[in-house]
């Protein structure tokens, strides 16, 4: 019976260790998403969605970085050589690019001496084709 | 149809209507059709990158490989290694299989879905160890195989269960209505079922929230109703299945809440890094049972999925 007790002593604790674990780890991840101040390369938007008839994506795209340490910084699509803008002593930059492409497009934010990639985002494509079919999807499920 | 509908009976009850809880389940989730009743699978919007669409018509498999575990409430049981989780699904117009479930979508947009859903009821994953359930693994709900084993110690002659008439909770397949609604990064998910192969006329209601944070983190929560006679056919404990002078179970109906958080990681068009940790806790009148020993169920997951 003692050994009962203790069995559901320790069940309790587990799911509020669990519930607790779930709730500060989520609050914390909210909370991180909203910082705008983060270091990173971030588009805006983050994909394009063609339907059948359209050819190609054509839009603005927003493409800001962040740095935690000042530098000289060059922008890069797609493994181009030259780059798309270069900014000198800067930790930080907002640029709006017209841009016109049929797949994804990858950026690079590059240290302009070493060429090192400091952080790279992909701008997704996504093109509508009419024999798809979306997966059910079932959260109940464990997957 | 005729056997949902019969259970949406008005019954009076101590000069009261009392109305049949699931039938208005089953109600609220039809009525959600003649709104959108117009609309069909075309409506949805499908995209030829999106790993959640696939193509009509042509059998899709995935295999997952990894490391994980589900703890095994039963007496005397082992843990449940999770090691190879195989996928196999199909779609043609409105018809889909996906592992052991079989759908056919009554209306589909993109915010909200009605599915005529038939799915098994995991709970026979315990006590057979060839039941389907464990062939195709489908992680959608506790379950495990029942391998008890005594050591003859005093203790287990009085816990003892004649684990031959154990054996005798047969598979069996549940159909019924589900209801998806999608807004924002939240998906709500209702499904109402009841016995389908006359293994014990039960009927069982899941539940589902799940909420994305990003595109690679998602949390659930839900929970599973079993009604008296579905939770007593695979928990309750008749007289002859016991040997010592213990009386037998009449297990009641139950309500099994869980928690879970995903992490899902693309690598590349049809793979993908996976992680799952779930913590359900079993319904009371379950979790009383004498062919248990523990109320909740802990499974956990990390691997690679390979989509072919």
């Amino acid at each position: 019976m003692d050994s009962t007790k203790n069995n559901m002593g320790l069940t309790k604790i587990a799911g509020i260790i669990l519930l607790l674990f779930y709730f500060t780890f989520f609050s914390l991840l909210s909370a991180k998403e909203v910082e705008t101040n983060s270091s990173g390369l971030f588009l805006s938007p983050e994909s394009c969605f063609l339907l059948k008839y359209e050819k190609s994506c054509d839009l603005v795209v927003k493409i800001s970085w962040r740095t935690e340490e000042e530098n000289e910084y060059c922008l890069y699509q797609n493994k181009n050589n030259s780059p798309i803008q270069c900014w000198k002593k800067s930790n930080h930059a907002t640029v709006d690019l017209m841009i016109n492409f049929e797949e994804n497009v990858l950026f690079e934010l590059r240290a302009a001496q070493t060429q090192e990639i400091v952080f790279s985002q992909i701008l997704k494509f996504y093109r509508k084709v009419s024999n798809l079919k979306r997966r059910r999807r079932n959260p109940w499920s464990f997957y | 149809m005729a056997m949902f509908f019969s259970s949406l009976s008005i019954l009076p009850i101590r000069n009261q209507l009392r109305v049949d809880t699931f039938g208005c389940l089953i109600f609220l989730i039809l009525f959600a059709l003649p709104t959108n009743a117009q609309d069909d699978g075309e409506s949805q919007e499908c995209f030829q990158e999106d790993t959640q669409c696939v193509e009509e018509g042509q059998w899709n498999f995935a295999v997952s490989f990894g490391l994980g575990l589900r703890t095994n409430p039963l007496s005397k049981s082992s843990n449940i290694p999770l090691l190879i989780l195989p996928e196999i699904s199909y779609y043609q117009g409105n018809f889909f299989i996906e592992n052991l479930d079989f759908g056919y979508r009554l209306m589909d947009t993109n915010d909200a879905s009605v599915t005529l859903i038939a799915t098994p009821s995991y709970d026979s994953v315990f006590f057979n160890r060839w039941d389907p359930g464990n062939l195709l693994v489908n992680l959608s709900s506790f379950g495990g195989v029942s391998s008890p084993t005594f050591d003859g110690t005093e203790q287990d002659i009085t816990t003892q269960i004649n684990s031959d008439e154990l054996n005798n909770r047969k598979f069996s397949y549940l159909g019924g209505f589900e209801y998806n609604m999608k807004f924002d990064d939240n998906l709500l998910q209702l499904t109402a079922l009841t016995d389908l192969t006359n293994t014990h006329s039960g009927k069982e209601i899941r539940f589902a929230w799940a909420h994305s944070f990003n595109s690679i983190v998602s949390s659930t929560l839900g929970l599973t109703w079993k009604d008296k006679k579905l939770s007593n056919y695979y928990y309750g404990v008749e007289p002859d299945e016991i040997i010592d002078d213990r009386g037998a179970y009449d297990a009641g109906a139950s309500v099994s809440p869980f928690v879970r958080i995903t992490l899902n990681n693309p690598t590349s068009d049809n793979n993908s890094w996976r992680l799952s940790l779930e913590y359900q806790k079993l319904g009371k009148q379950i979790a009383r049972s004498p062919i248990l020993e523990d109320d909740y169920v802990v499974t956990f997951y990390v691997g690679k999925r390979f989509g072919f």
